[in-house]
Parts: C-alpha cells; structure tokens; sequence
C-alpha cells in the first residue's frame, strides 16, 4: 500500500457535501453528506458504495461538473472549477457519452485536440490507444455503431489521451467482458505503478479489491468505512494453510497434532477452487491459440508506450526535461515532468557511458514490461509473517519430502 | 452487390493513393482545359471583333459618305482588317440604322447581327458572350479538380458522375428519338440533375475545405470542427443540406421562359437567394440549438468540460462551427446562383427594351437618391400650432375641462402640420409645377451611362386603367419630356449624367400637365398628382452585379452568422424545442422590422389591448429593426447597390455587437449551469 503521510495531495475534502434542489430551492436530495477524504499522489484510491450512495456525485463535484453545497475540495490544491488543472485529469463516466457521428480515430483526435495536443503527438497517442483497447480494426466504424464494450473501450482511451496525472474511472468495467475487465485492471495496476493517481468508483466489489491501495465505503452520501485493502478485508482470527492435496488420513493427524499441541481445532477442510474469471480466460486463450474468429473490438494490445514513459521526447522538450535533471526529484512534480527528469538522466547517462547505457536500457526494459507477464502488485507484496515452526512441527519434514509424500498419496 | 460493395472500398482506398490523385489531376485538368480553354479564347476573340464592329458602326457618318456607312448600307456588311462581315438580311433595312443627322443610332443591334454568323457553334450562348465569366469558369473547374483530387474524393466524384449521367439517360434518349431536346423542360431537367450533383460534390468539396482550415490543435477550433462533422452526419441538419441542393437546381424549371427575360432573372433571383437564406436560416437556428442542447442532454459535454477547455471557448467554438457549415452552405448556394444566372441571363429578351432592362435594371448595381424636400421652419410651426389652438374653441374648452393637457394638443397638433406640410410638399395641382433637387450625385456626374428617374404617381381615384399626363422638366438645359402615367404602377424615365451641374445636384420640374402634339400646346391635368416620398428616386449605376451579388452573399451570411449565435446562446440555458422557439421569434421579428415600423406608424390603438400590441410591435421593431433593414435578395431583384458601407455596418451590428450581445448573455447562463443533474444515482 501507498500510503505515506508526506506525499502530495492530489484532492482532498473535508465536510463534503452536495444537496440537490428543486425550482423552488427545497432540498431534492443530499447525495454526498459532509464527507472527508484525501487521495495521495500515486496512489489507487476506490469509492465503493450501492446505487445512490453519493459516489458519481463525489466525482462530479471533483470534476467541476458539480458545485459543492458545503465543505471544501481541492484538485491539485486548487478549485475543481480551474480550467488549469483539466489538462492533467482524465475521465472515464460511468456510460460512455461521446459523439455518436464520430469514428473511433476522430473521437481520440478530437479529445487530443482539446489537450492542445500536436499533430504527431496525437498521432502516435490515438495509435497506440486503439491498439491498446483493441479497436484499431474498427477505428473507421462510428461510435454509434459501436456495442457497450466497445463505447466503454473507446472512452478508456479517450481518458488517457493526455497521459494523465489524475485518471478518474467511474465504473471502469461496467459493460466490458471478462477479457476487457482483466485487461482494466491490469492497465490499472500499471498505470499505478508508473505514477498515475487513481480514483476508481464501482460498486463491483472484485474491481476495487484487486486494484485500489485504498477505499472508502459510501452509503446515504456518508462514509462507512475507510482504510487499505488489507485493513479492512484481513480475518485476522482465521489461519490459512495453502499444501498440496493431501489425504483424509493426514487430515486427522494434523488435527491430532493440533489437538496434543494447542487448543485450536480445524474447523474446516475444503478443495480450492479455480476462479471462474482464471477458467475462462484460459478457455479465451486456447481458443485464441486455435485461431477461431470473432467480430466486434479486437484482442487489446500491450498498454501504449507513452502511458508507459517511452513517448519519445523531441527538440525542446529534451531540453527542458535535461534541464529539469539538473535538479534534486521533486516528488511534487506532475507525472510527465517525474517522467522527464527520468529520461533525461538516462539520456545524460548515455551521452557519457555507453557500457552503462546497455546496462540502463536492460534495466529500464525489465521495468516496463508489460503488466500482463507479471503478477499483480498485490501478488508482489511479501506474505505476512507467520510462524512456519508449527507447521514444521506438524509435517515433521523437509517440504522436499513433502512433495513426495504428496506423490505417494 | 457484394462485388459492388467490395470494388467500391477497393476504390475508395485507392482515391487516396497519390499515383491516383496524380492521374485524376492530369485526366482532369486535360479535359477541363481541352474545352473551356478553347472556349475562352474563342470569346474574347468574339468580343474584340463585335468591338470593332462596333466601333466603325458608331463612327461611321452617312452625312460625311465615310466608306464603311456606305457599305454597311449598301451591302450590308462591314469590312474588318480585310474580313468582311455580312449579314445580307440587313442591306434592306440598313438605312434606318442612321438618323436624320447621319450617325449610326443603333450600332449595338447592327453589331449583334453582324457576329451572329460569327458565332462556333460548339460553344453556348453564355460562354461565348461572357468571356470572363469562361475564362473564371476554366479557372474554378481547375480548381474544383484539384480540390477533388487532393481531398482524396476521385472515386467519389467520378461514381456521382457515373450516377448523374444515369439519372439523366432518360432524358437524352427521349430527346435523340423524338427529338425533344430542343424542348425547355428535357434541358432543363438535364441541367438540373448535372446541377444537383455538382453542387453536391461542391457542398463536400468546401466542407472538406472547411475541416481543413479548423484542424488546428486548439480546442475552440476543435470544437467548432466537430460542430462541422456534426452538419454533414446528423440527420436534422442533413435534411437542410440536401433540400437546398436539390431544390436550387430545380427553381429554374419554375421560370417561365415566357414572361420577359428581366422578370424571369428578377424571379430565380428572388426565389433562389430567399429560398436558400431561409433554408440556411433554419438550419443555423437548428443546428445552433440542437449542438448544445442535445450535447447536454446526451451529456456528451460532460466529456468535454472536464477538459481543459473553457466554457466561453466552448461556446465560441460552437458558434466558429455554425458559421462555418452556414459558410459553406452559402458559398455551394451562391455559386449555383451566379452560375445560373449566367446562363439565364444569355436566354433571349423579349424586345430591345427587355434586353435593356435586364442590363440597365436587374444586373447592375444602383445607388438611388430621393429628392430633397423642406422642412417646415420652427417658427412656422409654432405659429400654425399657436394658431389653430386659439382658433379652436372647443380644444380650449377640452383643455379647460382637463379631458386633455395643453401638451398633449400641442404634440398632437404639431404631427399633423407637419405630416400636412409635408404632403403638400409632394402634391401638384392640376397645371402647378413643383421643382425637385437631387443632391449627391457627384460620383455619377462624370459617368458616361445615363440615370434613371423612378416614379410612382397617385391621381384622383388613382384607376390603374386610366393614364395621365406630366411633365418633366429639367431647367439646366430646358429640355422637357411629356409621359403619360399609370397611377399606382412604377415607371422610369431615363435621364442623361450632362444634366447634374457641377455641385452634383439634378433639378427636375414636375409639371402637372399635357401636350397636345396636334395644337401643340400644354393643357393642364385633370387631378392633382402626388406620390410617396421614397416613390420618386434618380438611379444610376455605381458597380456591376457581381461585385452586388458578392456583398449581397457577404450580408445574408452575417446574418447567419448571428442567428448561430443567437441560437447557441439560446440553448445554453433553454431546452432544444424551447431554445428554437425562441431564436425563430426573433429571426421572424427581425425579419419583418422594417414592416413593423411602418405598420406602426399607420396604426392608433384605441383601448388597451391594442396599446399592448402596439407597445410589443414598438418593443420588437425598435430592438430587431437592424436585422432586416437590409435585404440582400430585394436589392439585387431591384439591381440596387449593396455598399460596402452597409456591407461593414452589417458585420458591426450583426456579428460584433449582436453576436457578443448574444454571447454575454449565453454564457452568463452557461457558466452558472450545473452540467451534472441529479441522477438518482448518487
């Protein structure tokens, strides 16, 4: 979990709310009810709640879609109303609305050009991005053709057209397949890794449980809960212990064993089960590996390379960000300027060692591989620590000899 | 179908490949240039020998025995740099060429005979007789090829051509085998189609030319390209697109080449300009309502104001695309117009008087001067006022009763002396004369092409199936002329530029009388004559009718322009059905403004009801008056000058002051606006 006291504040509320009114001003609804909260920089931040919990409100009034009724909120430490801090936001809303008479292409240029973004730069991005969600097949197909999947797809990538600092993500997955869930969550997981600030809302449990270093619960427009995933998700009466398949027979000594040593009694035995999102997409993958058709978006890509820092830098921009080098790291910094100065120390590396240049691009190509050949940055946490000396005591062998054993049964 | 379909995007990728670009231009360009550069040359040729034609005619003197009067009216031919030109149908009328003095009075009809037999009969009527309008043409088709080509639409063009030449199959047919293609309608549904199909690839063509010249990285013009994209694929604003191009064509088979050639001009260019302003108007107003309204409602701006764009940019990209769609509709219309009128106007006139009307009257640019009337004199006016209430015991009485202030008489009274004063300024009793000065007439001085006097007289009952005498007298010279007038029916009387002395004024002396040419002697009229203050106007010609026709496209598309506004300013803070509402109130206030002040003028309410009426009508007239002061499509009917004065004053009220009018109040609504609603869902 990110979760350090000093980083910077990328929003932050305190005695939030929002009440809606009618013609008259009578009080409508108080969707978002005097809650506080802060999201860091870098961090993966989930909003979980039912329907009409106060969540898609929150992330409007974040967005200046909405004005706040009373409290305070800051995006960048500055009003969400501020036009200046939009060019580091991205925004996916719960249902994709985009311009129906558009194509997939036009769509992404369009919200390139919105950014200011230059032609070649827009180029590459909407390239990249549609290559990403898979839709480069169908980028000439209008947005009005397209199925949910697909608008979801495409509003994705529009909200990444800018290499956001701020990717805010209102039910990401609603409407996509299991595939397009995965290939979110592990984009999510990336984009974590690399920098970008995350606001994730869903109502889908799995969503923010895989992904997000922190949550809080909403409901009634108020906040239930509030912690990271282990604070608020980990059985701490319970142990765990994963072994290979063993017999009824070894069962009961354990249990006997158990029993002679200390007070606790198994209370249960159970086979795993395989998840059913891991048992479809292997079915996906051999089919895929059979080469069977199927219409509608395309396998996505690999996450596009400037979401990934490797956007090549040109001209100015290598100046600037060399410059920039010459300075202590600013944690404060946006995440194009943290990748900047990174580059550019590469680049001044190079320019002077070109033995540590080979060393520095294996290295910084070992860091970017793609998230899909690795595993989740939960899965990368060490496990808790816990006393291995009672299940040695149990087993009474080396776990070489256990596997054997395991053989035999 | 399936081989239709496949070859079709085989070709349409192809269109986009430069070695096809490269061999469209050439075959293009070819065959654009292997006729209508031929053409051009062939038309200045024409025009430079019916110049010297011309020329030797209006020199030659019978009186002085100049060769060429003699052998004009012997032969009837004349002989240019060793080529005789002759037309023997003429040898027997030639003498009446020449008037008592010697001179070739009708040296222009003796030319046009003359080259008749001169004219390649490979090259129409309206391209031999206009030289520059070919010579442009060959330019703009050039242009055309280039613009399709580089567009990447050959393919697109050449399948509409294959089309349009399908479409028209019938018609040739049907022409060939029973020889109807000399029969108006077979033409004319033939040009229509062609018509339609080049104004459908223009109207592409000058979109694509839009897009293009929006495609900068800023999100205003982001917008306002999109706006663009959103004309030509929304069904509501596509709907506009496709009746103006089909219809435009189509107005010339309503003309009836029957009636003389000046009315048929004056009624495409009436029906044809009001028809595609309306349509253009509408879609403006539609286009302008729905792209906001529909945006929020659709909350595709939800996508949009959570980037880094401001909502004034917002809606002035809006309105950069409205303008720009009714840009590009008004451009595709104009060209089918002046194009059509080109041709129109090479139909045959039904007399010399027609042919002259349509040159001297329709296609020309006229700036009119009205007659400078007195003003009655202030102490005049007192004294009247002072006068008749003394004299009008009753008012005195009424006054005394307190039924009414003595303010209230005086305002009262003083309307009607001065509105008596002033009609009798423009009345002339039987036998009076009454002498007029026209002032400003300096730029028309040194002319060379006469003025024009227009008049519409009333008389007694004024029965439009009596006539009546008058007299014009112009005191610089003391030339008169006797007409005889048909009340209530506009005339003219052409007056010639030596008689504006050297202060640029014209006198004219009305006299309210006849001639007798049997007594030859005056009688005077049987009832007192008098007219309109605007009824009695000189005319002269201060430009030609494309440069008009030019500034007329300039002011209806200002007029667009706001309307785009007026409408995105409308739907930022009003539903699409409500916002359209309330932007065509004020497009039809506008409109008919100028109708309403002078409705006003004639109307008295008399209780309370009619005082809210007045009072509205006063309201709409004072604040949209502006909008339709000018007309475009009235003034070039009437071949009157559009200046560039008023052309800029346009641009200043309309697209300045209205439009940031509009704006201010648009946004003032949109940046207090919640984008979000509440949905329910938190």
């Amino acid at each position: 979990m990110v979760h350090a006291g000093s980083k910077l504040k990328i929003i932050e509320a305190v005695g939030l709310s929002k009440i809606f009114t009618d013609f008259w001003f009578r009080s409508k609804a108080r969707a978002v009810d005097g809650i506080d909260f802060e999201i860091e920089q870098n961090e993966i931040f989930g909003l979980l709640g039912p329907n009409g919990s106060g969540k898609s409100t929150t992330i409007k009034m974040i967005l200046g879609l909405l004005r706040k009724t009373r409290g305070r909120l800051s995006v960048f430490g500055k009003d969400p109303a501020d036009v200046s801090i939009k060019s580091r936001i991205g925004y996916l809303p719960e249902e994709t609305y985009m311009y129906r008479f558009l194509d997939a292409r036009e769509t992404l240029d369009y919200y390139g050009k919105l950014f200011g973004l230059d032609h070649r730069i827009r180029k590459r991005r909407v390239d990249e991005l549609l290559d990403m969600v898979g839709l480069s097949e169908v980028a000439h197909r209008k947005i009005g053709e397209y199925s949910k999947g697909m608008a979801r797809r495409i509003g994705l990538a529009q909200a990444l057209i800018n290499d956001p600092d701020l990717l805010i993500l209102d039910e990401p997955t609603s409407g996509l397949d299991p595939i397009g869930t995965r290939q979110v969550k592990q984009l999510l997981q990336e984009l974590g890794r690399s920098g970008t600030t995350i606001l994730l809302s869903s109502h889908l449990l799995s969503d923010v449980e895989d992904v997000c270093d922190r949550m809080v619960i909403l409901y009634g427009g108020k906040i239930r809960a509030e912690g990271t995933g282990s604070e608020l998700l980990s059985d701490t009466d319970h142990t765990v212990i994963k072994l290979p398949r063993i017999g009824q027979e070894t069962v009961e000594k354990i249990e006997a064993v158990l029993e002679k040593n200390t007070d606790v009694r198994i209370e249960s035995v159970e086979q795993p089960r395989q998840r059913l999102e891991d048992f479809f997409m292997n079915i996906v993958e051999q089919a895929r590996a059979d080469h069977l058709a199927n219409a509608g978006a395309g396998q996505g890509g690999p996450t596009a390379e400037f979401l990934r820092a490797n956007e090549p830098v040109e001209g100015g921009e290598l100046i600037d960000q060399l410059s920039q080098s010459q300075q202590p790291a600013n944690k404060d910094l946006p995440k194009e300027r943290q990748r900047g100065a990174a580059a550019a120390a590469a680049a001044q590396s190079r320019a002077t060692d070109s033995v540590l240049d080979e060393l520095m691009a294996d290295k910084e190509s070992t860091e970017a591989t793609p998230a899909a050949t690795e595993k989740s940055a939960k899965a990368e946490k060490p496990p808790e620590q816990v006393d291995s000396s009672v299940i040695d005591g149990l087993l009474g062998d080396e776990p070489g000899e256990d596997s054997s054993r395991e053989s035999k049964d | 179908m399936g081989l239709f379909t496949g070859t079709n995007q085989r070709l349409s990728l192809l269109q986009k490949t430069s070695l096809f670009k490269i061999v469209f231009i050439v075959v293009g360009v070819v065959l654009v240039s292997s006729y209508l550069l031929p053409a051009s040359i062939q038309s200045y040729k024409f025009e430079g020998l019916a110049q010297k034609i011309f020329d030797v005619l209006r020199e030659a003197d019978i009186s002085k025995g100049d060769a060429p009067a003699v052998q004009f009216i012997e032969e009837g031919s004349v002989t240019i740099d060793g080529v005789t030109y002759v037309d023997e149908r003429l040898a027997p009328i030639a003498a009446s060429f020449f008037d008592e003095s010697g001179r070739c009075i009708a040296a222009s009809d003796a030319t046009m005979l003359l080259v008749a037999s001169q004219k390649p009969g490979w090259i129409p009527v309206f391209l031999l007789e206009a030289p520059g309008f070919t010579l442009t043409l060959w330019i703009a088709l050039i242009v055309w090829v280039l613009l399709v080509a580089l567009f990447g639409l050959g393919w697109n063009f050449l399948l509409l051509s294959i089309v349009t030449f399908i479409l028209t199959i019938p018609f040739w047919i049907s022409s060939v085998f029973y020889g109807a293609m000399k029969s108006p309608p077979n033409v004319g549904v033939i040009f229509a189609i062609v018509g339609i199909a080049f104004l459908a690839m223009t109207f592409a063509l000058l979109t694509r030319l839009a897009l293009l010249i929006l495609s900068s990285p800023s999100p205003t013009f982001a917008i306002a390209q999109s706006v663009v994209r959103e004309a030509v694929r929304q069904r509501i604003s596509v709907a506009f697109i496709i009746i103006l191009v089909v219809i435009l064509p189509m107005i010339p088979l309503w003309i009836d080449e029957n009636e003389p050639l000046r009315y048929q001009l004056q009624s495409y260019l009436s029906r044809s300009i009001s028809l595609s302003y309306i349509i253009l108007a509408c879609m403006s107003i539609v286009l302008g309502c729905s792209t906001v309204a529909f945006e929020m409602r659709d909350r595709q701006i939800w996508q949009v104001m959570t980037k880094p764009v401001h909502r004034f940019k917002y809606l002035i990209g809006k309105w950069i695309g409205i303008v720009a769609v009714s840009g590009v509709g008004i451009a595709t219309a104009s060209l089918a117009i002046f194009i059509s009128v080109e041709v129109l106007k090479t139909r045959p006139a039904m007399d010399a008087l027609d042919d002259l009307a349509v040159r001297t009257e329709v296609l020309t640019a006229r700036a009119g001067k009205l007659a400078n009337y007195e003003r009655i004199p202030p102490g005049q006016l007192r004294e009247i006022v002072d006068g008749q209430i003394d004299d009008n015991q009753e008012l005195s009485d009424r006054i005394e009763r307190g039924d009414t202030t003595l303010i209230q008489a005086r305002s009262k009274l003083v309307q009607e002396v001065i509105k008596s004063f002033d009609a009798e300024q423009r009345k002339i009793p039987p036998g009076g004369s009454k002498t007029l000065i026209f002032s400003g007439l300096t730029e028309s001085e040194g002319q060379s092409k006469e003025m024009r006097l227009r008049y519409l007289f009333h008389c007694g009952s004024s029965d439009t199936h009596q006539v009546h005498p008058v007299i014009f007298r112009f005191p610089k010279d003391d030339s008169w002329i006797d007409v005889q007038y048909v009340p209530t029916v506009g005339s003219f009387l052409r007056v010639p530029p030596g008689l504006v002395d050297e202060s640029g004024n014209l006198q004219v002396e009305l006299i309210n009388s006849g001639f007798n040419t049997d007594t030859e002697t005056f009688f005077p009229a049987q009832y007192s004559l008098f007219w309109d203050k605007d009824k009695l106007e000189i005319l002269y010609e201060v430009s030609d009718f494309e440069m008009n026709f030019f500034r007329a496209v300039l002011v209806d598309w200002f007029k667009l322009a706001f309307l785009g506004v007026l409408a995105v300013s409308t739907a930022c803070f009003l539903s699409f059905p409500v916002a359209c509402m309330l932007s065509f109130a004020i497009f039809i206030g506008g409109s008919i403004g100028p109708f309403l002040g002078v409705s006003l003028t004639h109307y008295y309410p008399t209780n309370f009801a009619e005082q809210v009426i007045a009072a509205i009508a006063f309201v709409v007239h004072s604040l949209l008056n502006r909008f339709g002061e000018i007309q475009p499509s009235q003034m070039l009917v009437e071949g009157r000058l559009i200046s560039w004065f008023e052309v800029w004053l346009e641009f200043f009220w309309l697209v300045i002051v209205w439009a940031l009018i509009s704006l201010i109040v648009g946004f003032s609504a949109f940046s207090r606006k919640e984008l979000a609603i509440y949905s329910g869902q938190g």
